[in-house]
């Protein structure tokens, strides 16, 4: 670089710069920096980016599809930090899993997220003229009380599933069974 | 004329089916439709003295309409519940909104372990009030308040996780362990027996051994090697946890239920004859099963089905054998080599065995084909990824030595 008073050595502003200046720095510290950028390239080809679901996520749906960048072909999901009993998914990278909190990190070096599946209770009641239909629209198993004006009962309605009831009045409560 | 009448039959049929379609269509939409949701369905806490604490939860309105949700407290904790709001309204643009309830418990609780409440959220129709009166059941959801009061000292409570796997595979038992006790636990070992059909025990596992902090929880594992025959087996977990022991117990099973086509022998044949197909099957699982039953399907070269027959239905025992008779009339065939197929029908599964029959004047040969594939590429596609990588990581290195040694003899 000229600055009118003579030629100087020009600073470069990063070490990564000075591999472009063959003449700055020594030998030793040129593999040095060339180590350091060969040990970076390798740890960033053998990590993993998490991508979804995000940290501290909290799912509606029972359906998990997980999105990474990287290298490794499996997700590790487990319900605890020390991943005891992971499931190991390949891909598509997507499990259906009951309410409760998970962590997740992919099989090659990657943080661990965690998310949690909130347990939907949801009913929809439909009356006809002598019977009642009740249908589980939520996400997880439910006792469902039938509060009758004389008698009370009650049953499990898994996810999904709908049940007649012989009577057209009342109250129909929901709760998450378990 | 049968066949106009057929087919006015069949007009009329449509036509009465639309209609009732049509009518159930508005019968439906007439009756009267209560919806809701509410979510978390429950909310854990861990009991703390006189713990103050807002909790938060939302309500669905699921069929985009007007509405208005009346929220009540049920439960041995609801004194110590306080709604913020009894009477909501929604419209029908409202897809959820977001409540809370406080909690202020008390000092102290009689009795450890859960205690809940349930705060319920009922639908009421926009125009009760109009009304007066509303025929129909109501929809009404609860979320849960479930405050867990440890245990003074030490207690835990475990639970039975069993990954099941083929036969030779690896079954894997997970036992998780929650400390609701006052005090953490040092040491908490589980063991595992496995026991057979007679309850004969085929295995004792020991997990690993964990500690615990108080409200804490911990998993511990075991994996068996399944080198037994498919079918139902039952696992007694023991965790003796600081002496203490907690227990639990699941049935669980290895492999598939499967029955296999063990051989297909026809004796005494003349073509034109009714052909008798003696069908020796192997029950693989180690339970009895009812109605089995075989059937036989014929095709030629052209995939054009020729027959399909099928045997009595019969029972089979545990890991037994027994011979299916399935019969076919050979009147009009003629001689050569078909296509056929076996398939075995037993509770809601079926498996089936290729082969091939060479019919002549006087003898039907059989001849299995095929082979079961497995799917094991992606297994491979790993070890390949990783290849890639463990070659990209020595290239690497070896440049780096390169250059090294390239810089070195330059400066000497």
């Amino acid at each position: 670089m000229e600055n009118g008073q003579g030629r100087q050595f020009y600073e470069p502003p990063t070490p990564l710069l000075a591999l472009a200046f063959p003449y700055h720095g020594g030998t030793m510290e040129r593999v040095k920096l060339w180590s350091a950028i060969i040990f970076l390239v390798i740890l960033a080809a053998w990590s993993d980016v998490l991508l979804e679901p995000e940290a501290g996520a909290q799912l509606s749906s029972r359906a998990v599809a997980f999105h990474k960048i990287g290298m490794s072909n499996r997700i590790l999901v487990d319900d605890n930090m020390a991943f005891s009993s992971p499931v190991e998914l390949q891909k598509p990278f997507a499990v259906t899993l009951q309410p409760g909190i998970y962590y997740w990190k992919s099989s090659g070096m990657s943080e661990t997220r965690n998310f949690s599946i909130i347990g939907v209770v949801s009913i929809t009641v439909n009356t006809t003229e002598d019977q009642t239909l009740v249908r589980n629209t939520g996400n997880t198993e439910l006792l469902v009380e039938d509060r009758g004006s004389r008698i009370t009962g009650a049953f499990i309605l898994d996810f999904g599933k709908q049940k007649y009831l012989n009577k057209t009045e009342g109250m129909i409560v929901a709760k998450q069974h378990e | 004329m049968s066949k106009k009448s057929s087919n006015g039959t069949r007009k009329i049929g449509r036509a009465g089916a639309m209609l009732i379609a049509g009518m159930l269509l508005l019968t439906l939409m007439s009756m009267p439709a209560s919806a809701i949701g509410i979510a978390p369905g429950r909310t854990t806490v861990n009991f703390e003295p006189g713990m103050h604490q807002e909790i938060a939860f939302r309500v669905e309105n699921n069929e985009h309409k007007d509405m208005k949700v009346l929220f009540r407290v049920e439960g041995e904790l609801a004194q110590y519940v306080k709604l913020k709001e009894l009477l909501v309204d929604f419209s029908a643009g409202e897809e959820s909104k977001m409540f809370s309830y406080i909690i202020d418990l008390p000092q102290s609780f009689d009795k450890p372990g859960d205690h809940e409440a349930n705060v319920i959220a009922q639908e009421l129709p926009k125009d009760l009030k109009a009304q007066g009166t509303y025929v129909g059941a109501t929809a009404a959801v609860a979320t849960n308040l479930l405050v867990k009061v440890p245990y003074p000292g030490k207690y835990a409570e475990i639970r039975l996780d069993i990954s099941e796997a083929q036969v030779n595979g690896t079954t894997v038992f997970i036992i998780p362990v929650l400390n609701f006790g006052t005090e953490a636990i040092s040491k908490a070992k589980g063991t595992i027996e496995i026991r057979g059909p007679t309850n004969e025990v085929l295995a004792t596992l020991e997990t690993n051994v964990l500690s615990i902090p108080a409200k804490g929880t911990g998993e511990l594992t075991a994996g068996w090697i399944a080198n037994v025959n498919a079918g139902k087996y039952y696992a007694v977990a023991t965790v003796n946890y600081d002496g203490k022991l907690a227990k639990a117990e699941k049935v669980f099973g290895v492999g598939n239920l499967y029955v296999e086509v063990k051989d297909i022998v026809v004796k005494e044949f003349t073509l034109g004859d009714v052909a008798k197909f003696n069908i020796l099957v192997e029950n693989k699982w180690n339970e009895k099963l009812d109605n089995l039953y075989a059937e036989l399907i014929v095709s030629n070269d052209k995939g054009d089905q020729l027959a399909s027959t099928k045997s009595a239905s019969t029972s089979i025992e545990a890991l037994g054998q027994t011979t299916l008779d399935v019969f076919w009339d050979t009147e009009g065939v003629q001689s050569g080599i078909y296509n056929t197929k076996v398939v075995l029908h037993y509770g809601d599964k079926s498996s089936e065995k290729q082969l091939k029959i060479e019919v002549t004047l006087d003898k039907i040969k059989t001849s299995f084909v095929g082979a079961t594939a497995q799917v094991v590429g992606v297994e491979q596609k790993g070890i390949l990824q990783n290849s890639a990588l463990m070659i990209a990581i020595v290239i690497l290195v070896v440049i780096n030595l390169g250059w090294f040694i390239y810089m070195r003899k330059r400066k000497t």
